[in-house]
């Protein structure tokens, strides 16, 4: 029996095919992988389901309830039997668990006033019927992280007996430590056992294959393959999901050999937070790039660097000295420049002008004889935004009057006016359309034509591959592997990312 | 898909010349009638309703005697509306500015008049507590994460309860130096000498906000903290000196306060007595500089607020008019201020 239909869905987001005639059936009972890389349209199918976006084509039949694709909504996804928990983000460790299930306007009450005796029974109910050792009264935050995660499930599923409705889990291990993650897997297969149908999309391989009785994988906005589990190996899954290369986005530029000098960054034993050990060595005139999965400690890499998270042990080493950058200050002060993964909460001051967020970082240097000198920081704001070919409709205007690629560009120029000896960037081109991508690389390349060292995180493999003179790859706190010349590839960052250590 | 813009030929698309970035009209830019109006409106609307009041009554409200008692009555609001002003620029109230400027007016008389200490001295006094005061808010802010509005409503009602304690409600006005007084009286250039002070302290605290990397730098910290954290700036010591400087225009105010009432008054001061300077920020961001925490927008709010009062006062309307308007001002130039951070940034916080 068919418990999940997906029917010709296509959207279309501009220029891009977002999801070109998607078609897959989940069977009743099954737990279904949903698997794909970055771009895939695993994330905006999900969305079309939840009825985040509406798809401009197709159909979705839960049980025998179709749904147009294009006419979705938050209540029509609830209506018909689709219920989702999505990493940990919906919800609250300080509350009790009885609180948490009746969030969302379900407290029982009469004449206003909460029914608590009636909740704790059916929050009892609830926990024994999701095998949660855990009491009403307890504070879920207190609860060990695989049964906070079994919380929210019971929370979505509350009102649906096993097998009427279809269970979407995106991600649901990803912030889970390893030994918790075979607590969740169990539990699922206990409640699909139970006839509960669950959609599971994830990232990780070997979770798929021992959770999974069937799964689709989706590249390039295309379906690829729906198939049995059973059979299936890593590599296979690997080819699926990698498929054919696509369309470069950006010429291709290699360091050249005559420019690579001395290193400027080398990191010995660095621990801290998920790294567990990393070394690596960056030189003046290349690119490094970082490959890892979401939560494997990259962006904490970046910031024990530039003195903005506690590193437990280890030393770096800027140009030969080792440093202690305890503060982003002291970093900048050493030369460090570093581009936030989250531009808008942690890089831009979108009610500034775009003057103001050139000026950020060196407010200073413009403080000559007791006073500003608007004059200065004028002109050097005007050649900022002509090198950097930043449309604006001037450098008085708001930050946020700009795009998210001609931010980032803005962003970019506050660090390299300062010509930093090592540039650290998360995620450059999150957010960022593809003709403002080339922009941003290509001053990033010719900051480091000019002697400047610079890493580069981006869960965008082809990204990375092109723009990048060499990768490490990052995976458990650990770096696993190093990728450079033909070998540097999307295809192979993207096995090598997502199979353990020493499988090929 | 036209081409009028790739019109130089292939030769020029190189990296070195980008293509012309396209003009769109944006509001804020440099001229056009509704940026001035934006600019401006606050202006406008206080000529017109000079206007209007010396039309109702040419006899009372046209004199210089009365343009002359509006900004006495102003100048100590109006430094009180600048040491509200400068923990806001970075995103945070400082609430016991009322009851810090009653203190420090109480020290600076009772050092005069119990003490025998000369004016410099007794203003120095006044400095150093309201600066204190004002570093002790910005560490319980800064230091340990308290909210900003809960941290200095305590301490403001603290400062109330010991001014009480200290004068047991008796106004201190035997002793105190004739010359302090004298600043409500005499004329520079036929402008009261308070007036003038005040406009000198405006001048100050302007400089300081937008012509130092301190201002520069504290704005960015109201803009957006994380951001500054992670441009190098050293957020929570510019929050701390934030406060210290509003402490010190607090003690500035009171100082003058003295000097405009003639005694140490232990009622003035609390939040009631802040309130026109509160809505007088709001109000001024709305102007001059809208969207931004400015000090001639601050200005010219208050004494638009106090010309008001004063206009209304005259047409004879009940005294309980004054708080219904001071509270409805400060609400409505809050919401002001709030939408047009909404239309220049497309967000909108809950209030906190």
């Amino acid at each position: 029996m068919t418990a999940l239909a997906v029917r010709g869905v296509t959207k279309t987001f501009g220029a891009t095919r977002a999801l070109d005639d998607v078609s897959f059936d989940v069977r009743t009972g099954q737990i279904h992988g949903l698997l794909g890389g970055n771009g895939s349209g695993k994330s905006t199918l999900i969305k079309i389901m939840a009825g985040v976006y509406t798809a401009d084509a197709g159909e979705l039949q839960v049980g025998d309830r179709p749904v147009a694709a294009d006419a979705t909504s938050p209540a029509r996804a609830r209506q018909s039997g689709l219920r989702f928990v999505h990493q940990s983000t919906s919800t609250f460790p300080e509350l009790t668990l009885a609180e948490n299930i009746a969030i969302g306007d379900r407290f029982p009450t009469s004449a206003g006033r909460v029914r608590w005796s009636e909740l704790r029974r059916h929050t009892e109910q609830l926990l024994e019927r999701f095998e949660i050792d855990a009491h009403p009264r307890d504070r879920l935050g207190d609860l060990r992280p695989a049964d906070q995660t079994m919380v929210a499930i019971a929370r979505a599923l509350q009102d649906d007996s096993a097998g009427l409705s279809v269970l979407v889990l995106d991600e649901p291990t990803a912030s889970l430590p390893e030994h918790e993650v075979s607590v969740l897997l169990d539990a699922l297969r206990r409640y699909a056992a139970a006839g509960q149908t669950i959609l599971y999309v994830s990232h990780r391989m070997d979770e798929v294959l021992s959770l999974t009785d069937a799964m689709t994988v989706l590249r390039d906005g295309q379906h690829v393959i729906t198939c049995s589990t059973e059979g299936m190996t890593e590599a296979e899954m690997v080819s699926h999901i990698v498929g054919r290369p696509v369309e470069r986005v950006f010429a291709e530029t290699a360091a050249d050999p005559d420019t690579v000098g001395e290193p400027v960054l080398e990191v010995d034993g660095l621990v801290g937070g998920p790294l567990r050990g990393i070394d690596l060595s960056v030189s003046a005139g290349e690119i490094v790039g970082i490959a890892g999965l979401l939560g494997s400690g990259r962006t904490e890499l970046l910031r024990m660097i530039f003195g903005d998270h506690p590193v437990e042990a280890g030393t770096i080493r800027l140009a030969g000295s080792t440093v202690h950058p305890r503060t982003p200050g002291e970093a900048m002060r050493l030369g460090i420049a570093h581009v936030p993964e989250h531009r808008e909460a942690e890089a831009a001051f979108l009610d500034l002008s775009v003057r103001e967020n050139l000026s950020a970082a060196e407010v200073v240097k413009y403080w000559v004889g007791g006073r500003l000198d608007r004059r200065r920081e004028r002109q050097d704001a005007e050649r900022a935004i002509t090198d950097f070919a930043v449309r604006t409709a001037g450098q008085d205007a708001l930050m946020s009057s700009l795009s998210g690629g001609n931010q980032q560009k803005v962003i970019l120029a506050r660090w390299l006016r300062r010509q930093p000896r090592l540039l650290l960037l998360d995620e450059p081109t999150q957010g960022v359309d593809v003709g403002a991508r080339a922009d941003v690389y290509a001053a990033i390349r010719a900051a480091v034509n000019d002697g400047m060292a610079a890493v580069v995180v981006s869960s965008d493999f082809d990204e990375l591959a092109h723009a990048c003179d060499r990768v490490l790859v990052l995976r458990d706190g650990r770096i696993t592997a190093e990728v450079r010349g033909d070998d540097l590839h999307r295809h192979r960052l993207t096995e090598l990312v997502y199979t353990k250590e020493g499988t090929p | 898909m036209t081409t009028s813009r790739t019109a130089e030929g292939p030769t020029a698309s190189s990296a070195a010349t980008p293509p012309p970035a396209p003009r769109t009209p944006r509001r804020r830019t440099t001229s056009g009638p509704g940026v001035l109006l934006e600019r401006f409106g606050l202006l406008i609307l206080f000529v017109a309703l000079i206007v209007l009041f010396v039309a109702l009554r040419p006899g009372t409200f046209a004199t210089g005697a009365n343009f002359r008692a509006i900004a006495i009555s102003q100048s100590v609001l109006a430094v009180a509306a600048l040491a509200l002003m400068l923990p806001l620029v970075g995103g945070r109230f400082d609430v016991s500015v009322g009851a810090n400027l009653g203190l420090c007016s109480i020290v600076t008389a009772s050092l005069m008049s119990r003490f025998g200490l000369p004016l410099p001295l007794a203003i120095l006094g006044a400095l150093v507590v309201g600066g204190l005061i004002g570093a002790l808010n910005g560490a319980v802010v800064a230091y340990l994460g308290v909210n900003s509005i809960i941290a200095t409503l305590g301490v403001g009602t603290v400062i109330g309860g010991l001014v009480t304690a200290y004068t047991q409600g008796v106004p201190i006005s035997s002793g105190l130096s004739p010359a302090l007084a004298r600043i409500s009286t005499q004329l520079v250039a036929g402008l009261p000498v308070l007036f003038v002070i005040m406009i000198v302290i405006a001048v100050v605290t302007w400089f300081v906000l937008t012509q130092t990397p301190f201002g520069r730098h504290l704005a960015a910290v109201g803009s957006n903290a994380a951001a500054s954290r992670l441009t190098g700036l050293r957020v929570s010591r510019l929050v701390l000196l934030s406060f210290v400087g509003s402490g010190l225009l607090a003690g500035l105010a009171g100082v003058l306060q003295v000097g405009a009432q003639g005694n140490g008054d232990p009622t003035i001061g609390g939040l009631p007595f802040i309130l026109p300077a509160l809505a007088a920020v709001f109000l001024g961001a709305t102007t001059w500089h809208p969207g931004t925490y400015n000090v001639p927008g601050t200005i010219l709010g208050l004494f638009f607020l106090g010309t008001t009062i004063s206009g209304l006062t005259l047409l004879g309307v009940q005294p309980w008019v004054t708080d219904v308007f001071n509270g409805g001002a400060v609400v409505l130039a809050i919401v002001f201020s709030a939408q047009l951070k909404r239309r220049r940034t497309g967000f909108l916080d809950i209030g906190s």
